[in-house]
């Protein structure tokens, strides 16, 4: 297995280079594969698999050089920020998307105090991960979910060697 | 061939392959410093590759063949710099061969089963197919290596 592997390894990296290749003969019409040539594809671009080609795949988007990204692509980039140019998450209350002003009466306003940010909390324990809810769950079932996701290595912790859990009760001694 | 003669084999292979790498870190110097006289009078040094040997490997010799690709080898600063780091290690592991009480049966260090240079090949490669060919031929002491050392199911120790 191995050998398989290496083999396939070594397959896969020659597909590589043949695609170096033929991508540099769409360019000069010869196939070559000398890394000075190379480096001239990939700085125009040619070596990228973006749609748009000139521009790099790990091209920041302060750095953009290249034609000019589409309108749509700016426009998914600057639909989460705001009037502020903050990045705002579009699921927040609408209280939240907003800075604060002193209009009222409107549909987004915000509710007067704690439930402020209730929604919030409750949408928060949502998105919780279920591994993560188990402190609400009390403490009975607590103790039952650790035992089922911690694993102890058998024949590794003799009986002496297991400490009580914190809060748990005190370990039983033998008097012999 | 025993292993003392492996061993003094491997070790003189392994220090001319180092000293070729030394005379080659000095020639490059001073190529890029005469190539460039204006940037070493600003007190700078553009290094770029140095040291060329270009071959015709595939395809035809004239320029018309759709097939261009070389036996292109050459060496800048950062292959300069990988290159020593290689071969000081391989130089040090055969002349500790030598000594009988570091000998080993590696194969990887006995000069019968690996071609030598492959490494520096691999480093010095300015033509892809080049640089892949060496780095297949690495591929063999890894092989070994793994196979005979690594892991429970291990050939033999």
């Amino acid at each position: 297995m191995f050998f398989l592997y290496t083999l396939a390894g070594s397959m896969l990296t020659f597909a590589g280079v043949l695609y170096f290749g033929w991508k540099s003969s769409t360019y000069f019409h010869v196939f070559t594969l000398e890394l000075d040539k190379l480096y001239q594809l990939a700085a125009l671009g040619v070596l990228s698999t973006t749609s748009n080609g000139g521009s790099s795949s790990l091209s920041s988007p302060g750095s953009h050089q290249g034609p000019a990204l589409p309108a749509a692509y700016l426009a998914a980039l600057a639909q989460h920020r705001g009037p502020d140019g903050r990045l705002r998450d579009p699921r927040r209350p609408c209280w939240l998307k907003s800075a604060p002003t002193a209009s009222s009466g409107s549909a987004c306003d915000a509710p007067a105090g704690d439930d402020r940010l209730g929604p919030v909390r409750r949408l928060a324990r949502r998105r919780r991960h279920h591994l993560r809810r188990i402190a609400a769950w009390g403490a009975k079932r607590r103790q039952e979910a650790r035992r089922l996701l911690v694993r102890i290595p058998p024949r590794l912790l003799p009986a002496r060697h297991v400490q009580p859990e914190n809060g748990g009760p005190s370990p039983v001694r033998c008097s012999t | 061939m025993g292993r003392g003669s492996d061993a003094r084999l491997g070790a003189g292979i392994s220090v001319l392959t180092l000293a070729f790498a030394l005379a080659a870190c000095w020639l490059f110097f001073e190529e890029q410093s005469v190539g460039d006289g204006g940037a070493k009078a600003q007190g700078r040094l553009a290094l770029g590759v140095g040291l060329v040997e270009r071959h015709q490997w595939l395809g035809g010799r004239d320029g018309d063949s759709r097939i261009q690709v070389q036996y292109l080898l050459g060496v800048d600063a950062i292959s300069l710099s990988l290159l020593m780091l290689t071969t000081f290690p391989h130089a040090a592991g055969h002349l500790g061969q030598l000594h009988r009480r570091w000998r080993t049966s590696s194969r990887v260090l006995r000069p019968d089963a690996p071609p030598p240079g492959r490494d520096e090949g691999r480093l010095l490669a300015q033509d892809l197919l080049l640089f892949y060919v060496f780095f297949e031929f690495t591929l063999i002491p890894l092989y070994f290596l793994i196979g005979v050392w690594g892991g429970p199911h291990a050939i033999s120790r």
